[in-house]
């Protein structure tokens, strides 16, 4: 049993599974995100999605966002897993 | 500082309930201009501090930082960047959202280094207490170094301290900031010090603000970019890497403070309730279904609650217009003030209820938080076509009418998406074209049944709505490729907890819009009424005059009742004005269409409004009095017969062919108005009318060989 990390965009994060934000690969929607109080080391997990590679719905603290399915794309975590 | 004349800046990040505190401190003392070069609304009030001291307040767009990523945040930048703007406040009240304090915080922070005199309004405090946070503000305010007041913008609660605070600190000198210091690397100092000795500014903040946004600045001179350009480059400044390193550099002094100040006590109750909501609301398949049955309710009632009003403005128009005629004398001064000022008068008010039932329902939508949901839920499916998700509420409500719909495109914070909703939502069949599109299936389309249960006719009609969104989508795809934008388009936003709507609001918003409506694009509806009635009630010298003796005369061998008497000379007479000449000079233009002078002066009359082709089509068939029924001029198509050529004038080609041109002509003056109004200018419009025109003529062209 170790414990390992792995790096995996937003759209890959399974359903309800907590990740670390830790990198942007996009200027403007990190910029967007970071505004937004979704900076590295916020932790983050997806809620649902739309319909046909839709938005997503995140939850981070309490509170809801919304991001689209290619701009999830962009941000990577970190998230833990045992092995 | 010169207090007689302060000015007071209102910021803060979107949805944080800055517009309710405007209106708490304006009342509706309020007005809406432009920020210099765009098409962001600037929203103005007047509010006394004490007695005796007024002060200007000037609403800014809700916005998250000092790093732009639309166009309203950028209107908020080049204002605070730039201290030789008009609109650079002497003092700025900033509004945050006490349940959220660490994201609220960081634009204050931002300008805080620009040593402007703050004062930080914390709102949504009932909403805290309800949670069971508690907040200490006096630590809150030692720390940031300036006052800091609890306010409640939908009560008004604390709306006289933080006026109170506002004057204070206009009069106390400014503390110099020493609450935290950013840290910076060497490239960025050296850049920063560069520009302050070159540019001679003495607010490094403010130059580092140059260095990061000198391509967004338009009000920098060419010099100085090219200046600033130079020291970027010999520094190797990268403006992302600075951007990440400050912004979290400010969230390591915030973080902490806020944990610090606020207490909660409770599990977060008000988010549960959200997450509820929200499992059926933004749900895969019922969202959607949810969506499309409130949308349906929007769509219904401005179509129908609407129709009541829109008959009381139309008879009360009508009835003042009896009434004046019988007190003022006759002249062409009352024909003018009833046939032209009033008429016009009354197509301005005749959108009111329109406008007012969809913007109520609007301003509930995004009130209540639910707007962001339908921005979740179909944002991707509008991106294909070139649009947000908030454009599908304008597309839906144009099909009841185009004027609320592009007026509601003021949401759409992404230029590019809101000018090609503008530019596409005509295109969607409005309420007007129905008595156009009813009169023309009616004459071309058998009233038969097929299938058993569908009627021939519904599904023409049908057809040319199905058209009509077509056309739509397909302009929005084409326009996606033609358009360049200023910012990039992308979906990353906050989903608000649910809040009751607040009535003070919601009215504030509908009165705003009927009061822009009413004052500005009525204005040149009006001028436009006034020419089109002109043009159709006087021809060159006595021609009217003569017409109309000349079907007197005829009128004798032919033996019709006083009304049908009445009809002919008021055909005679109409086809004798400037207008009459004007269909008969374009009809070349619409001959290959299959249109003939007299469908050619009903276009031109139409561009009011396109229901007004029936009633120019039954006064030049001499069936004017006939009014809402479509009877006698449907029998009147079918019997008319060219007198010399003994050809049927107007046939079933000739009717699919309108039935097009109806679907895509921009045949209404007070959209091209709203648009004007709305893109802050002519090119627009011009742009609109042209091509709309130009699918129109070429739609009819093919449909008349066709048929």
């Amino acid at each position: 049993m170790g414990i390992i990390n792995n790096l995996v965009s937003i759209d890959r994060l399974p359903l309800g599974k907590i990740g670390i934000i830790s990198e942007f690969k996009d200027k403007v929607i990190g910029s967007r995100l970071i505004e937004l109080g979704l900076y590295p080391g916020k932790p983050v997990s997806v809620i649902r999605k739309a319909p046909f590679k839709g938005a997503l719905y995140l939850k981070s603290d309490h509170q809801s966002f919304a991001i689209g399915h290619q701009e999830a794309k962009t941000v990577f975590l970190t998230t833990t897993s045992e092995k | 500082m010169n207090t007689d004349k302060l000015q007071i800046a209102l910021l803060g990040n979107p949805n944080v309930g800055k517009s309710s505190v405007f209106n708490q401190l304006t009342g509706l003392r309020q007005k809406v201009g432009n920020f210099p070069g765009v098409t962001v609304d600037k929203k103005i009030g007047a509010t006394t501090l004490q007695k005796g001291q007024n002060a200007t307040v000037i609403d800014f767009p809700g916005t998250y930082s000092l790093y732009p990523t639309s166009s309203d945040e950028k209107v908020v930048l080049n204002t605070f960047a730039n201290p030789d703007s008009k609109d650079y406040p002497d003092v700025i009240i900033y509004i945050a959202d006490v349940t959220n304090l660490e994201r609220h915080l960081l634009l204050l922070t931002q300008v805080q280094e620009l040593n402007i005199p703050i004062v930080l309004g914390l709102n949504m405090s009932d909403i805290a207490e309800r949670k069971g946070q508690i907040t200490d503000i006096q630590k809150l305010s030692k720390k940031l170094n300036l006052p800091v007041i609890s306010i409640n913008g939908r009560t008004g609660e604390g709306i006289d301290l933080l006026k109170k605070a506002v004057l204070e600190v206009t009069k106390t000198p400014l503390a110099t900031i020493d609450a935290y210091s950013f840290q910076k690397n060497d490239s960025e100092k050296h850049v920063i010090q560069e520009i302050l000795n070159s540019e001679n500014i003495d607010n490094p903040y403010q130059a580092s603000l140059w260095a990061h946004h000198v391509d967004d600045l338009s009000f920098l001179k060419t010099g100085t970019k090219e200046n600033i350009n130079k020291i970027r480059a010999n520094h190797d400044y990268n403006d992302m890497r600075f951007q990440i390193d400050e912004t979290l550099l400010r969230y390591n002094f915030i973080s902490p403070l806020v944990q610090d100040i606020v207490k909660e006590n409770h599990q977060l109750e008000s988010s549960s309730a959200t997450d509820k909501i929200d499992k059926i609301v933004t749900h895969k398949f019922f969202g959607p279904v949810i969506f499309f049955a409130l949308l349906l309710l929007v769509f219904q009632s401005i179509f129908s609650w609407a129709s009541a009003p829109m008959d009381w403005i139309d008879g009360g128009i009508a009835n003042l217009g009896e009434y004046f005629k019988d007190i003022l004398p006759e002249g062409w001064a009352t024909d003018l003030l009833l046939d032209g000022v009033l008429a016009g008068l009354g197509g301005v008010l005749v959108f009111v209820p329109q406008i007012t039932i969809l913007f109520f329902l609007i301003s509930l939508m995004e009130e209540s938080g639910y707007m962001s949901r339908a921005v979740y839920l179909f944002d991707r499916l509008m991106m294909k076509f070139g649009m947000s998700g908030r454009s599908i509420i304008s597309l839906i409500s144009g099909g009841a009418c185009a004027i609320p719909a592009v007026m509601a495109t003021r949401a759409i914070s992404n230029w590019k998406e809101r000018m090609i909703t503008i530019m596409v939502t005509p295109l969607i069949s409005c309420s007007a074209r129905i008595p156009v599109y009813a009169i023309l299936v009616a004459f071309a389309v058998p009233n038969e049944t097929v299938l058993g249960i569908f009627s021939l006719q519904g599904l023409a009609f049908m057809g040319l709505y199905l058209l009509g969104i077509v056309a739509t989508l397909v302009a929005g795809i084409v326009f996606k490729l033609i358009l360049k934008s200023d910012a990039p388009s992308f979906l990353a936003m906050e989903l608000p907890s649910y809040k009751v709507p607040h009535w003070k609001n919601v009215a504030l918003t509908v009165s705003e819009k009927v009061n822009t409506f009413v004052t500005e694009a009525g204005k040149v509806i009006i001028v436009i009424s006034i020419i089109l009635w002109a043009l159709a009630t006087y021809g060159p010298g006595n021609s009217i005059e003569d017409a109309a003796a000349k079907a007197t005369v005829e009128l004798q061998d032919m033996n019709l009742d006083e009304v049908a008497s009445a009809d002919y000379v008021a055909a005679k007479q109409l086809e004798a004005s400037y207008v009459g000449i004007l269909g008969k000079a374009i009809e070349p233009v619409f001959r290959p269409l299959g249109f003939d002078w007299k469908i050619s002066i009903a276009l031109v009359t139409s561009f009011a409004a396109r229901e007004v082709f029936v009633g120019t089509m039954a006064t030049i068939y001499s069936v004017g009095s006939a009014e809402d029924d479509i009877a006698p001029l449907r029998q009147r198509l079918t019997n008319a017969v060219n007198p010399v050529t003994g050809e049927k004038e107007f046939t079933t080609a000739t009717a699919y062919s309108l039935m097009i041109f109806y679907v895509f002509a921009m045949q209404c003056m007070a959209t091209l108005a709203v648009v004007k109004r709305e893109t802050k200018g002519w090119k627009w419009p011009v742009i609109q009318f042209i091509y709309m025109s130009a699918l129109a003529y070429f739609g009819a062209l093919i449909a008349y060989n066709i048929f």
